[in-house]
């Protein structure tokens, strides 16, 4: 299986950069979690799995750099793990923060304070954004 | 008219079934799926046709529990029709089964299966070519699109006998296995006065007994006993010796290896003249996503991601949901009040509906998590997940064939019980048998949505994965006991068939989450209605007492000493005990005893470790009585299934006062 050029080596980047921003978000809320105030809601399960998709990004990295174009599986999972990541996210936003908030007539500070935070939650950023890379593969052209 | 339809696993049966009977049986795309036949009805041009689903087997050579079902049903029964289906993509290995149950000398008709998948692996398949070389008549189909199917019960009302005469003995010219096949043959034919055995087939005894199946052999001697012994010992001398005279003139070491050569040696010529290469294979993506889910270090990092995803979702979509069902069911006991003048009959209702709707609340959970489950299942991700469980299983003397049941669990536990019978070991089936309850069902699961949901309303995704990672944890270790202590037996190496992988059909899942719920459904209809009512009357005996002096409160009282150390009120020790009918029976005494105001209730009536010790009670004691009865009707022993209820009991007990204890320590309340 062989990849056009031009595609292997954005691939092989693409892979870089994501694992890059994977891995530091998902450290990032770990030590946050341990230092920062209780009020701050993270869920650890879910920065951990950051940490697991910044990894898999990685290796697809490391695998397309040694001219192994199997490394474009791991980018593909790394994208869908990504993706669903950030469905999930939405989803929270979706049904707990702004659907939740308001058959619950919770406290409009309490409602407002969970759309901010379900907004800037990095899971939703991210996942959004590992749209890009599952465009590409879906678009280059793998020749047999 | 009888049609059975026999195949290897995962070929497709049960959607055939499905789609020829209207039934709605369960399909999966890993072998395992059936494990016991399932009949059901067609009409089809004013006639009657009885349709079989036998669980799939790779030939007749049976090993396991379900392959044995198959093998037995084939042998003994003589349906009308065989309808063989065979998975077009691999034909090779399919038609093994196939050259033994032409010895059989039935009618078979068959039915050439998933040819969409050919395409993408750069192949198609002259259809005439193989019916020719087979003798046979061929239907091509796509089952899960329904294509094909009014062509088969075309050719099975109009199936022309003499044209499709199967040559007897199709596995081999070889002169030597003929010439002893024939000699047994003619043996058993002069034996054989009642005719017993006709119906096998005698050239198809004769091949087994040159391959010494144990089985047939067995089954020689027992439709002989009652004849004169002279006669039987003077029978069965000379096949032993023809055996052996076989034995010195072929040279041939293993007959049962041999004979398989000789098939595939004519399949391979068959396969060969009927495959038309189309260019090159599409982009596999199958094998692209093996090598990331299946990695050696990441697969099972990936996988447990995926269960907490599965959790997260169920909790996150059902949250609004139930809150809005909480509110429909406070508005319908507050109009029963108002509307009902007699005092008792209203609050008999009210009393059921607290109860039953104290379990309704969870039916978005039940069915968003049959959702998930089947659209995992369907993607083809599950097969993968029993892969790498294989080397874990195997640590605890298990083996990968044991998750497929395990996995089941998440469902209902009943299923995954019975579907150990695809197990060979037997002392393997019985191990995964016992640890299978722990695996927690989805009856437990409102349990889990109410606790975690009033003690962890930020974590409750997180609450519900660990109880299910404890239960995980907990069979593990049994299972570590078992093969240690009571069961020793020899490693089995893990043979499983992958699926492709495929994007998961909305409407698959859907149609499966609607079928699982609906069990559900129809539950809360009968037990759980009785049991409320059965608990509303002993919440209220004798009339007109306080709820501290009725009959369910001095049950839970009673108990109370044994319980002491977890402190749990009097509500919850009655909650337990009636939930051994049905582990939904929990959540719905404690809404009647709480009259709906549940989550106030419990808040205000446990602390954390008392509702985390709670969680894991429930989740690890004894299994409801459909399990039990399943576990004494799979095990057919009435010991076993005793220890099982006591072991589950105290592992409850031990494990749920072991966290709490931790927790304590901890300095969580």
């Amino acid at each position: 299986m062989n990849v056009q050029e031009n595609s292997h080596s954005l691939l092989m980047h693409l892979g870089m950069i994501y694992g890059g921003f994977y891995i530091i978000t998902g450290i990032l809320g770990i030590i946050l979690l341990i230092l920062g105030p209780p009020e701050i809601f993270i869920d650890p399960i879910e920065q951990i799995i950051l940490v697991l998709v910044g990894i898999i990004f990685l290796r697809s990295y490391v695998i397309l750099k040694s001219q192994n174009n199997t490394g474009i599986a791991f980018l593909f999972v790394g994208t869908i793990i990504g993706i669903v990541l950030g469905s999930i996210s939405f989803l929270k936003f979706l049904f707990m923060g702004l659907i939740g908030g308001l058959i619950e007539e919770s406290i409009y500070s309490n409602f407002l304070s969970r759309i901010t935070f379900y907004f800037a939650n990095p899971s939703l950023i991210l996942g959004i954004m590992a749209f890009i890379p599952h465009k590409l593969i879906k678009k280059t052209k793998v020749i047999n | 008219m009888k049609v059975v339809l026999a195949g290897n696993p995962n070929v497709g049966k049960s959607v055939i079934f499905n789609a020829l009977t209207g039934a709605h049986q369960h399909v999966a795309n890993f072998p395992g799926c059936t494990v016991e036949h399932k009949e059901g009805k067609c009409i089809f041009n004013n006639r009657e046709i009885v349709i079989l689903d036998l669980p799939g087997t790779y030939s007749l050579s049976a090993y396991s529990e379900d392959e044995r079902v198959s093998r037995k049903y084939l042998t003994t029964e003589k349906p009308d029709i065989v309808v063989n289906v065979i998975d077009a993509s691999n034909l090779e290995r399919n038609l093994f089964l196939t050259t033994q149950l032409l010895e059989l000398e039935q009618p078979i008709i068959i039915v050439l299966n998933m040819l969409d998948i050919t395409k993408s692996k750069g192949f198609e398949l002259d259809i005439n070519e193989l019916s020719r070389s087979l003798n046979i008549p061929i239907i091509p189909m796509i089952a899960t699109k329904g294509s094909g199917i009014i062509d088969l019960l075309n050719l099975i009302l109009n199936y022309n006998f003499k044209e499709f005469n199967s040559p007897v003995g199709f596995y081999s010219d070889n002169s030597v296995i003929k010439k002893y096949e024939n000699e047994i043959a003619a043996i058993l034919e002069d034996f054989d006065k009642n005719c017993n055995l006709k119906r096998f087939g005698y050239n198809w005894l004769s091949l087994k007994i040159l391959e010494q199946d144990e089985i047939v052999l067995n089954l020689i001697k027992q439709s002989f006993k009652n004849t004169n012994t002279d006669d039987f010992n003077n029978h069965w001398k000379k096949i032993n010796e023809t055996i052996k005279y076989f034995k010195i003139n072929s040279s041939i070491e293993d007959t049962a290896v041999f004979i398989a050569n000789e098939r595939y040696k004519l399949i391979n010529e068959i396969v060969e003249k009927v495959i038309i290469k189309q260019g090159s294979p599409s982009t596999n993506l199958t094998s692209m996503l093996d090598e990331v889910l299946t990695d050696k270090y990441l697969g099972i990092p990936i996988f447990l991601a995926s269960l907490w995803a599965i959790f997260t979702f169920t909790f996150t979509l059902a949250d609004p949901l139930i809150f809005l069902l909480e509110e429909f069911f406070s508005i319908l006991s507050r109009g029963i009040h108002l509307y009902i003048p007699q005092p008792i009959i209203a609050e008999l209702l009210v009393g059921v509906i607290n109860g039953l709707g104290a379990i309704f609340v969870f039916i978005p959970n039940i069915f968003l998590l049959y959702f998930a489950l089947a659209l995992f299942e369907d993607s083809g991700y599950f097969a993968r997940a029993a892969f790498l469980a294989d080397k874990w299983l195997e640590k605890v003397g298990l083996h990968g064939k044991s998750f497929i049941p395990l996995m089941l669990g998440f469902g209902c536990t009943v299923p995954a019980i019975m579907a150990t019978r695809s197990i060979k070991d037997k002392e393997d089936r019985l191990i995964t048998l016992s640890i299978a309850p722990f695996i927690s069902c989805s009856a437990r699961l409102p349990v889990y949505v109410l606790f975690a949901g009033i003690f962890f309303p930020d974590f409750a995704g997180l609450a519900i994965l660990a109880m299910y990672l404890l239960g995980i944890i907990v069979a593990i270790i049994t299972a570590i006991v078992l093969n240690r202590f009571l069961y020793k037996h020899e490693d089995h190496v893990f043979i499983m068939e992958l699926p492709e992988f495929q994007k998961p059909q909305f409407k698959i899942a859907a149609k499966e989450m609607w079928i699982q719920g609906s069990h559900f459904l129809r539950k809360a209809g009968t037990i759980i209605f009785l049991a409320s009512l059965f608990v509303w009357i002993m919440s209220n005996v004798p009339f007109g007492a306080e709820t501290e002096n009725t009959v369910i409160a001095m049950i839970g009282k009673a108990f109370e000493p044994i319980f002491l150390p977890f402190g749990w009120g009097w509500e919850f020790i009655s909650a337990l005990l009636l939930g051994i009918i049905a582990k939904e029976v929990i959540v719905a005494t404690l809404g009647i005893l709480s009259g709906l105001n549940l989550s106030y209730f419990i808040s205000g009536a446990m602390t954390i470790s008392q509702a985390l010790s709670f969680m894991s009670f429930v989740l690890l004691y004894t299994p409801c009585i459909a399990t039990m009865s399943v576990i004494k009707s799979e095990t057919k022993s009435l010991k076993i299934t005793v220890l099982i209820g006591i072991g589950y009991i105290v592992a409850a007990y031990c494990v749920s006062l072991l966290l709490k204890i931790i927790l304590i320590t901890l300095g969580i309340p």
